[in-house]
């Protein structure tokens, strides 16, 4: 079996990079309306197309997923800690179970 | 005008002289008892005397047994601990006191014998590492971000360990993913971090054989197409030459961290 390339140390360095450029993307374009869909539920503006391509290209996209999922479990805590009211996401505690027939 | 409101008469005149038989010396005690104690309830109290005497009666032939009997079931309970107690009592110097006392509760008690190949195909078995103090990891190659960190985490930390401490520790990598990561994968993979880490990789029995006496766990996840990735406990395993795990140490520890917890377990064992 030949030895999978894209998981050693140069194939991890461009994926990593290419990650890094379209995260910090999305972070610059934060105030744009994101409608291109990723791969968890994530979104992101159109202007950050380009950098997406290039993250795809150069990450498995099983990898792509994996970062995608951190990202967003990132943010969400990220929002939880806001102190900006507006911004600050969803408090959904437990509701107490009623029993409806 | 009290006398008169008292249904028990005869009995609170009788009450009233001993009162004032025993209070003698102080007058003001005597006159409150007649204006504030209501007199129903001296009455009552006179009952409560009187049957109390009655009671006593009855109950001395009750006392008669129940207090033998306590003590017969206290001293018999008592023998009982006291035996039961040296019978679990373990004698300073006995074989099983000396065995204990050996064995360290604190470290897990995980490890055991397993068989899986080097990347040159060399056997490695249990016994053939045995003498070294080593360092255990199990991951897998494709891991996209913990899986990398976590080796070089552990050349940093051999590093440090050998450079400063002098203290040699023997690294192995043990993947979790045979289906992918063939002998060859490994070596180019180690390689980049230290030339020093031992890849292991086995038949998926062996692996799942050596996962279970490490306590590791493993899973393929997100499965799209021939790709996936692979859940597993991302721990490092400290074994000592005699192949006891002695602790494990997991993500949160960096470098250094790691270098100074095998350097205290390695002195502590020495010692």
């Amino acid at each position: 079996m030949a030895v999978m390339d894209d998981v050693l140390a140069k194939g991890r360095e461009s994926c990593y990079k290419a990650r890094d450029t379209f995260y910090t993307c999305l972070e610059k374009e934060a105030d744009k309306k994101p409608t291109e869909v990723a791969t968890v539920g994530l979104l992101y503006p159109a202007e950050c197309k380009k950098s997406r391509d290039d993250f795809v290209n150069s990450c498995r996209p099983t990898w792509v997923k994996h970062f995608d999922r951190q990202y967003c479990a990132k943010n969400r805590v990220r929002r939880l800690l806001d102190n900006d009211e507006f911004r600050r996401g969803p408090i959904a505690l437990p509701q107490p179970y009623t029993f409806k027939p | 005008m009290l006398r008169l409101m008292c249904p028990k008469a005869s009995s609170m005149i009788f009450r009233s002289s001993i009162l004032r038989n025993r209070s003698v010396s102080s007058p003001s005690f005597q006159c409150r008892g007649y204006a504030k104690a209501p007199n129903y309830k001296d009455g009552r109290m006179i009952r409560n005397i009187l049957e109390e005497e009655e009671e006593s009666s009855t109950s001395q032939s009750w006392r008669n047994y129940i207090i033998p009997a306590a003590i017969v079931v206290l001293v018999g309970a008592g023998a009982f601990i006291h035996n039961n107690d040296e019978k679990r009592a373990i004698l300073k110097g006995s074989e099983r006191s000396t065995g204990i006392g050996k064995a360290d509760t604190n470290k897990p008690a995980i490890g055991g014998p397993f068989k899986l190949f080097d990347t040159k195909n060399h056997l490695v078995t249990d016994s053939s590492l045995q003498g070294n103090w080593i360092l255990l990891y199990f991951g897998y190659t494709s891991s996209p971000d913990v899986g990398p960190a976590e080796v070089a985490k552990m050349a940093k930390a051999i590093d440090i360990l050998e450079s400063q401490h002098s203290l040699k520790i023997k690294p192995v990598y043990i993947t979790v993913d045979p289906q992918r990561d063939s002998p060859d994968q490994l070596q180019a993979y180690l390689e980049e971090f230290d030339s020093r880490i031992i890849g292991l990789w086995g038949t998926s029995a062996a692996l799942r054989q050596i996962a279970q006496e490490y306590r590791v766990f493993f899973k393929k996840v997100d499965e799209e197409g021939q790709d996936y990735l692979v859940e597993c406990s991302q721990n490092m395993y400290l074994v000592d030459p005699n192949m006891d795990a002695l602790r494990c140490f997991g993500t949160e520890y960096d470098a250094s961290q790691l270098a100074d917890g095998i350097l205290h377990e390695v002195k502590k064992a020495t010692k």
